[in-house]
């Protein structure tokens, strides 16, 4: 069994020049074309690369989402932060690049210490959202899309993730 | 036929014999406004593993689900409660294997009183 079967992601013979086929839970549930573009591309990569996707070849820098980004490194049972974007910095107020994620350490951006643990035991991205009100305040979407990389083999070594604050339209 | 993603799916509930509630697909739960569940659909109890115990009278956060106890989930259903309104709805999914982890939630208020707990597995 390769790399990729042990993911249940393994090539669909059926996959044709449109793209991979749909993979299920997560395209079908997410919200944001743009989260949704950034997951397929991700998907793209595991089915086109002789090698589980790898941070560099993803090249997350570059994605128009990526000020919205972040990085983290796999450090024994905790996360170091390795990249944030100005988006991210700007709503938190400071930048925790170089902070790490142990224990239960504080949670920046909702129950990140459970969602990467998840993300990289079971090597697959993962999707979040809250769609919230208060009062008579505008509702919002938070949505967070967290997917593994590999140094190598099967070992999770980096976790890039977006997440996306939206307003909404309000229903009545 | 009520639909999940109904902007009005309380009410819509509402409508509905408790025995049709038991035939949506998927589950629902009522609570009063202290957390006690009132209301526990079969469907609910399939999907979710819960079986056949008992629920009506329990409180929901400590002795069914636990695992919603938490400032992620319940922490932000008080907080609607207090700013008198309550419209949210939660979705984990992922790309593995096991289906329970994939699921979307949503509370609304209840007519009566309380609020209504709707959870839908992928």
């Amino acid at each position: 069994m390769d790399d990729k079967s042990i993911l249940g992601l393994e090539r669909n013979d059926s996959t044709n020049s449109q793209g991979p086929a749909a993979s299920g839970s997560i395209e079908r549930n997410i919200k944001s074309p743009g989260l949704k573009r950034l997951y397929l591309r991700w998907r793209q990569l595991l089915l086109d690369g002789a090698e589980l996707p790898g941070l560099r070849a993803f090249d997350f820098d570059s994605d128009e989402l990526s000020p919205h980004g972040f990085v983290v490194a796999v450090e024994g049972d905790g996360f170091r932060y390795t990249f944030v974007g100005d988006a991210l910095v700007k709503r938190l107020g400071r930048s925790p690049v170089g902070e790490t994620i142990e224990g239960d350490a504080h949670e920046l951006f909702g129950s990140l210490q459970a969602t990467y643990r998840q993300c990289r035991a079971q090597q697959a991205p993962c999707y979040e959202f809250v769609r919230y009100a208060l009062g008579d305040e505008r509702p919002f979407l938070f949505e967070r899309l967290i997917m593994p990389f590999f140094g190598g083999g099967d070992r999770v070594t980096h976790l890039a993730g977006v997440v996306l604050f939206s307003d909404l339209t309000p229903v009545h | 036929m009520v639909e999940f993603d109904s902007p009005t799916l309380a009410r819509d509930v509402e409508r509905l014999s408790e025995q049709d509630i038991d035939r949506l697909n998927f589950g629902t739960i009522r609570l009063d406004d202290d957390g006690r569940v009132q209301f526990f659909s079969k469907a609910e109890a399939r999907l979710s593993g819960y079986g056949d115990r008992p629920a009506l009278g329990r409180v929901f956060f400590t002795e069914i689900a636990p695992c919603m106890d938490n400032a992620e989930f319940l922490g932000r259903v008080r907080a609607a409660q207090a700013s008198g309104k309550l419209d949210l709805e939660f979705g984990w999914f992922g790309d593995f294997e096991d289906r329970n982890r994939h699921l979307r939630v949503r509370v609304q208020s209840a007519s009566t009183g309380g609020y209504w707990i709707f959870l839908k597995r992928d």
